[in-house]
């Protein structure tokens, strides 16, 4: 079951086959794992989101497509989405429970400023030091706090148009270092 | 801008997960028909797929606990099913499709995520309510069991509390739905999304069980579904 590709692996578990399942947890549920606990900051959100994909793609393997790149890289989106969606869940129930009280922003840093030093790769970090401030600081703000671009924008204090174009940008520059050199 | 344009030029923000919930839907029928966006989008996937592994880290296992929840979400049907259901038949008979009524109902859900999730809300406050009410004169507790499982604290007053729910998520077109048997008569007590939490609800009568089933997202006036979990009061 192990040597199983991507592809035979995803078509094993649309049959059914519960082994497959496993051996696909066993294959990437650390890096799913993990990456949600560094987003979500959170060792029980990270677990409920963890659950949440693999019983996910369970249900519904058809979702991934072979053609389209690797299943762990799947699995990471559907592991970004989810914690994304209980990142600003969490955020709102802050915010209401804040509602009389203002945060300044230069106090003690935010969210992002912790999960980009949590980003642990040397090769991803590194890509992303040689992108121009403003793009780098735009991806992190998206990804990484799990904003919009319209936040991102309205934290940034610039047009959403530019925070738009600023991201399309960075991730198009990243392609080089992190594409086809294999990141991890 | 043309329309086209415009999606395109949401593309990197959609690789990222940084849309809202309309943006990201438009940006979905989009790429549905249209391979060229589709090929445009795949690489800014695979960067945003590596900068998760650079975030994910090496060698950071979750606890055992996560894989025997998701072994117990995905095990096939338990072997009482069939008994279940006859307790369910029973109780209902011919009813069930023809006199269900959707009865207006208190659930402290509000948000839903971009996924389609609904989100839970204020656990705090609702979980100590229900333990309140666990605790006052009058209440009852009633567990469900079945496929998944749930207990159910419900006050002389009417108010009940879904408490510690069981239940595998659901794919975003899809929510749990509670029902409550009241006589001979079957009373949607609240649609509880694909990955219910804590819940309060309120139903008048008096109460003989209560039923979950799986609905099409928005829940349903009577439901033709079998029940995943069933519970009958006692006492």
């Amino acid at each position: 079951m192990a040597d199983l590709n991507d592809a035979d692996l995803a078509a094993a578990v649309a049959a059914g086959d519960h082994a497959a399942l496993e051996t696909l947890y066993g294959q990437h549920g650390s890096a799913v794992f993990g990456f949600a606990r560094r987003v979500l900051r959170s060792t029980p959100l990270a677990e409920e989101v963890t659950q949440e994909v693999f019983v996910r793609f369970w249900r519904d393997p058809g979702r991934y497509d072979a053609g389209r790149g690797p299943l762990r890289a799947f699995l990471l989106r559907d592991t970004h989405g989810r914690a994304v969606d209980l990142l600003r869940a969490e955020t709102a129930r802050r915010a209401r429970e804040e509602r009389d009280q203002t945060l300044a922003s230069d106090e003690a840093p935010g969210p992002e400023q912790e999960v980009w030093e949590a980003v642990r790769s040397g090769q991803v970090r590194s890509a992303l030091e040689t992108l121009p401030a403003p793009e780098r600081e735009a991806i992190v703000l998206a990804f990484y706090a799990g904003l919009t671009y319209q936040e991102v924008a309205r934290r940034l204090g610039e047009p959403e148009g530019t925070v738009k174009s600023r991201i399309r940008r960075g991730l198009e520059r990243l392609r080089g270092p992190l594409l086809q050199q294999g990141a991890t | 801008m043309s329309d086209r344009n415009e999606v395109e030029s949401l593309l990197g923000a959609y690789a990222l997960d940084a849309l809202s919930l309309e943006e990201t839907r438009r940006v979905e029928t989009a790429l549905t028909g249209d391979a060229a966006l589709r090929d445009a989008v795949a690489p800014l996937f695979a960067v945003a797929a590596a900068l998760a592994e650079g975030a994910a880290g090496p060698a950071d296992p979750p606890p055992r606990a996560v894989w025997a929840r998701i072994a117990a979400a995905t095990a096939p049907p338990r072997p009482n099913r069939a008994a279940t259901l006859s307790a369910w038949r029973r109780w209902l008979g011919a009813v069930v499709a023809s006199t269900a009524v959707a009865a207006a109902v208190v659930l402290a859900f509000v948000a839903v995520g971009q996924h389609g999730r609904l989100l839970e809300f204020e656990r705090g406050p609702l979980a100590a309510a229900a333990a309140a009410a666990r605790d006052a004169d009058g209440s009852r507790v009633v567990t469900l069991s079945g496929d998944v499982a749930a207990e159910i604290v419900l006050a002389a007053d009417g108010t009940g509390y879904l408490l510690n729910p069981e239940a595998p998520p659901l794919p975003a077109d899809e929510t749990y739905q509670l029902w409550a048997i009241v006589g001979d008569r079957v009373i949607s007590a609240g649609v509880l999304g694909p990955n219910p939490g804590v819940s309060a609800f309120h139903v008048s009568g008096e109460v003989a069980g209560f039923a979950l089933t799986v609905e099409v997202a928005g829940g349903v006036v009577s439901s033709e579904q079998d029940p995943v979990a069933l519970g009958l009061m006692t006492g």
